[in-house]
């Protein structure tokens, strides 16, 4: 084999293994953005997480100290959804804020249990938006 | 408002000009009258004093609080302190891209200032892309974001800087990003003159070297200041999230450092010339890219794209260039044939290929990773998000492959090598290797992943090291100088060989610091009343005292500060203060992290709330070796400007 | 006010952009067509193709290559920078000049370094 063959074949064979690599990365535990009626239509076997944002509800944020237990609520044009997140109080969580939550949704509850908290508002850079 | 439309035409101004001297030196060029490239050279220093009185006029708009100029209203305020009113300046859309022009600007004038050299033939061609690429950010500040333009009212305050941006990391983090922004510029330019001439030879990579050097290390510290901002003031214990801003920075640095990985194949065996053109070219769109999606958040949904035509002027840039790169490409498709052969899989040859493989294809997935939620949503109308765990499960083992290959390749010859003879000269790296691992296991370190990344940092640590050490043997055995001179006369001989390597000696400083603070990294939440105690690692610490107090000279910020004692044992080793402070001009809290940073590990105290009687939450963090990713970055910095070092003797 | 300022600014721009195209002396301002380093280069061409200045050849040895001349033990042609076949291993001739890269001695003339194949920069050849 000449060794542009052998180049050539050597290389198809790296990209092979990186771009399978880089499609399992992919696949797994992706989340779906969804609206809050798509959440409150979830079941209760959730195989993965979910990622819901809306405005903080004015006057909905209740915050304890001592447990590190967060409640609010949050609404798009599809309705209203409670969330609940144990953990540090994130910065910037003021009304009207939109707030991204990613975790799963109770159904018994009615509550969505957020592992993550993300404020839209101000963004890293851009203070307007 | 005089100065703002002074300021505004100034800009119309810089457009006309730009565009003048890419016309000129197109024309100068193709029909070789002189004069019309010495006219677009002069074009081109008028547009760099053009755009310096821009950037003056908008700072001055900033630090007289002139709020009737938009800009100035959303980004300062009379209480705003000196320094963050200068970068205010970059601290949204239309200041970052005036930033952009300025840079590159200036850049085109600094290297229209020497008289051309090697580059006469080149010069006029990669004058038409740098007057082409100041025209259009001068057009999209003069239609779509303009930083001149006016309120109807003369508002009596402005919103101020967004608090987060408050931290003196923020103030260099942006100009380091945009002048390596600007600086990629210039080794596309040669790219550019190149296809059009034809003279494809190595001739324009090594003319353009210091710049593509001076683009790819401000790139990579911008990253890492970046980085350092994000843990000091976002108050996660983290320094990367991979969120699409810190993303479209990194792809253009992974594709930028395959590039100048290749472009050394190219000088030395006359490799690659079209692979090098296209990667280049692949960079300077990736810059204009990542401005795009930096400031413009437009990144995060299809539907963004309506609201604001912007979108369309990038795209419509990226395409044009790219178009114009892929048909000259195919035009000069016999030029690009270089005279080197390939050699055998086992070869330095294919080592650089492979490196540019694995840069390329990291690149690619970070880049469809960070499109991913736009693209799910335009196919399925759900946008699918992409979670940190994502990346690191390509990231990581690409990663670790691409550390494994620094230290192979020096041990691989060009064309071919013996597998054996491979072996046996990598016997005293690997087992280096194998006691890291094998310390690390006794230690009962856990974490199998990370036990493997230390001990391919080892491996590669000890290949860098020996190479130094047989540099000096090598000189003290014909000069007999003392080991010290010798290594430094080593280095001095050969900068462009040794600057790499301390270079690659950084990269590992930085891995080791990613591997160490992501694989150990401590955490505890916890609320405590003022007197309560915890025990956080090997520490103590103890709540001890808060303080609640108003500060009206910095627009109404309600300063909460814990005071909180840090004890090993029984002895205080120190006292740290995190804060959460409220901004009346946010409406909201921010956190100001309290950290304590050693060569071992940073222990990084957030306050997460507090009540008025003091009780608080706080979080908690250890993290082993993060400081190490920072002190990479000053060695990477001291590196590039080894390789980078004009030799003496060059006679130029 | 604004108007006039920008006038100058104007007139400023226009005056350095035309000033070229006016001023005849930048067309005779052609550029020499000769480099420093094109007549470096040349002498170089010069110098190895000289058969008084080139490496004496030493015994029956030449690259696969290009057919230099080499000594036992090189590793890389230092014409080309090809791969030499090994063979027994010849002590170093007394020299002074060493490759930056390695140690290795180097003889007049050499591009390559024969033992790492390191090519010299423009200040280091020989």
């Amino acid at each position: 084999m000449s060794s542009t063959a052998k180049f050539f074949v050597g290389g198809a064979v790296v990209v092979a293994v990186i771009a399978a690599l880089i499609a399992t990365s992919f696949s797994g535990s992706t989340s779906d953005y969804l609206k809050v009626a798509e959440v409150k239509a979830l079941g209760p076997d959730q195989t993965r997480d979910s990622r819901v944002s809306g405005a903080i509800v004015a006057d909905s944020v209740e915050w304890s100290t001592r447990d590190m237990h967060l409640t609010f609520e949050i609404e798009d044009d599809t309705g209203q959804l409670a969330i609940s997140y144990h953990g540090p109080q994130p910065d910037m969580l003021v009304d009207a804020v939109e707030a991204v939550a990613i975790g799963r949704y109770d159904p018994e509850a009615e509550v969505f249990e957020a592992g993550e908290l993300l404020m839209k508002c101000p963004s890293k850079y851009e203070a307007e938006e | 408002m005089v100065l703002a439309d002074i300021g505004y035409g100034t800009l119309v101004l810089t457009m006309a000009v730009g565009l003048w001297a890419a016309f000129a030196a197109l024309v100068g060029a193709a029909r070789r009258r002189p004069e019309m490239v010495a006219s677009a050279r002069n074009a081109l220093f008028v547009t760099a004093g053009l755009s310096t009185l821009a950037s003056a006029i908008l700072l001055v708009l900033l630090f007289t609080h002139e709020f009737q100029v938009r800009y100035v209203y959303e980004h300062v305020s009379t209480y705003l302190a000196a320094p963050y009113v200068l970068s205010a300046y970059w601290a949204g859309l239309e200041g970052s891209q005036l930033l952009w022009l300025w840079m590159l600007a200036v850049a085109s004038a600094v290297l229209l200032l020497r008289p051309p050299t090697w580059d006469r033939e080149l010069r006029p061609y990669a004058m038409v892309v740098l007057g082409v690429t100041q025209a259009f950010f001068a057009l999209l500040l003069v239609t779509l974001t303009n930083p001149f333009e006016l309120l109807p009212t003369v508002p009596a305050e402005g919103i101020s800087l967004n608090p987060l941006l408050q931290n003196f990391w923020m103030i260099i983090h942006p100009p380091i990003i945009f002048a390596a922004y600007a600086l990629w510029t210039i080794p596309f330019a040669y790219a550019f003159a190149a296809l059009v001439t034809g003279r494809l030879d190595a001739t324009w990579l090594v003319g353009s070297r210091r710049w593509t050097l001076a683009a790819w290390a401000s790139l990579g510290i911008g990253i890492l200041v970046g980085a350092w901002w994000a843990y000091l003031e976002l108050g996660w214990g983290g320094y990367w999230g991979w969120d699409p801003v810190e993303n479209s920075s990194l792809i253009p640095w992974l594709v930028g450092t395959a590039f100048v990985h290749s472009a050394i194949i190219q000088q030395r065996r006359d490799m690659f010339r079209g692979w090098n053109v296209f990667l280049v070219s692949i960079t300077f769109v990736l810059t204009v890219f990542a401005t795009f999606v930096t400031r413009s958040g437009l990144i995060q949904s299809v539907h963004a794209f309506a609201q604001s035509p912007i979108g369309y002027y990038y795209l419509g840039y990226m395409l044009v260039i790219l178009a114009a790169v892929a048909g000259l490409m195919l035009a000069r498709r016999r030029d690009l044939e270089g005279e080197g052969q390939l050699g055998d899989l086992l070869s330095r040859e294919f080592v650089f290929l492979l490196t540019n493989l694995l840069f390329l294809g990291s690149a690619a997935a970070v880049l469809l990773g960070t499109l991913w939620p736009t693209f799910t949503e335009a196919v399925r109308n759900v946008p699918t998000s992409l979670g940190p765990e994502n990346y690191n499960r390509f990231m990581g083992p690409l990663g670790l492959i691409l550390v494994v290959l620094i230290g192979v390749c020096p041990l691989v010859d060009w064309r071919h090598i013996d597998a054996e003879r491979l072996l046996r000269s990598m016997w005293v790296q690997a087992a280096v290797a194998v006691a890291t691992a094998a310390v690390l296991l006794l230690l009962g370190v856990g974490e199998l992943w990370a036990i493997i990344s230390f001990a391919v940092v080892a491996f590669v640590a000890a290949t860098i090291l020996l190479q130094f050490a047989q540099g000096a043997a090598a000189r003290m055995r014909t000069t007999g100088e003392n080991p010290f001179t010798a290594l430094a006369r080593a280095i001095g001989k050969n900068r462009r060989r040794y600057g790499g390597q301390i270079i690659h000696f950084s990269i590992l400083l930085i891995v080791a610091g990613i591997t160490g603070s992501q694989a150990y990294q401590t955490e505890v939440q916890v609320a405590l009343a003022q007197g309560e105690e915890v025990e956080v690692g090997p520490y103590r610490l103890a709540y001890e005292d808060y303080t609640y107090r108003r500060i009206e000279d910095e627009g109404n910020k309600v300063l909460n500060q814990a005071v909180v004692g840090v004890y090993r044992g029984d002895s205080l080793v120190a006292t740290m203060r995190p804060e959460r402070n409220l901004h009346s001009n946010v409406q909201g809290a921010v956190s100001e992290v309290a950290l304590r940073s050693n060569l071992k590990e940073d222990l990084y105290v957030v306050l997460s709330s507090m009540e008025s009687d003091g009780l608080a939450a706080f979080q908690v963090l250890i993290t082993p070796l993060v400081v190490w990713l920072w002190i990479g970055g000053v060695v990477l910095l001291v590196g590039t400007l080894i390789a980078a070092w004009p030799p003496r003797r060059e006679g130029r | 006010m604004t108007i006039v300022v920008l006038l100058i600014l104007f007139i400023l721009a226009t005056a350095a952009v035309a000033y070229p195209l006016l001023s005849r002396q930048a067309s005779t301002a052609s550029a020499p067509a000769v480099t420093d380093r094109d007549i470096e280069r040349a002498l170089r061409r010069l110098r190895d193709a000289d058969p008084s200045t080139a490496p004496a050849p030493a015994g029956d040895l030449h690259c696969p290559a290009c057919a230099h001349p080499y000594v036992a033990g090189d590793r890389f042609c230092v014409k080309c920078g090809a791969d030499l076949p090994a063979g027994p291993i010849a002590a170093p001739s007394p020299v002074a000049l060493a490759c930056p890269a390695c140690g290795a001695p180097l003889r007049a003339g050499d591009v390559f370094c024969s033992k790492c194949g390191h090519r010299l920069a423009a200040g280091e050849e020989v």
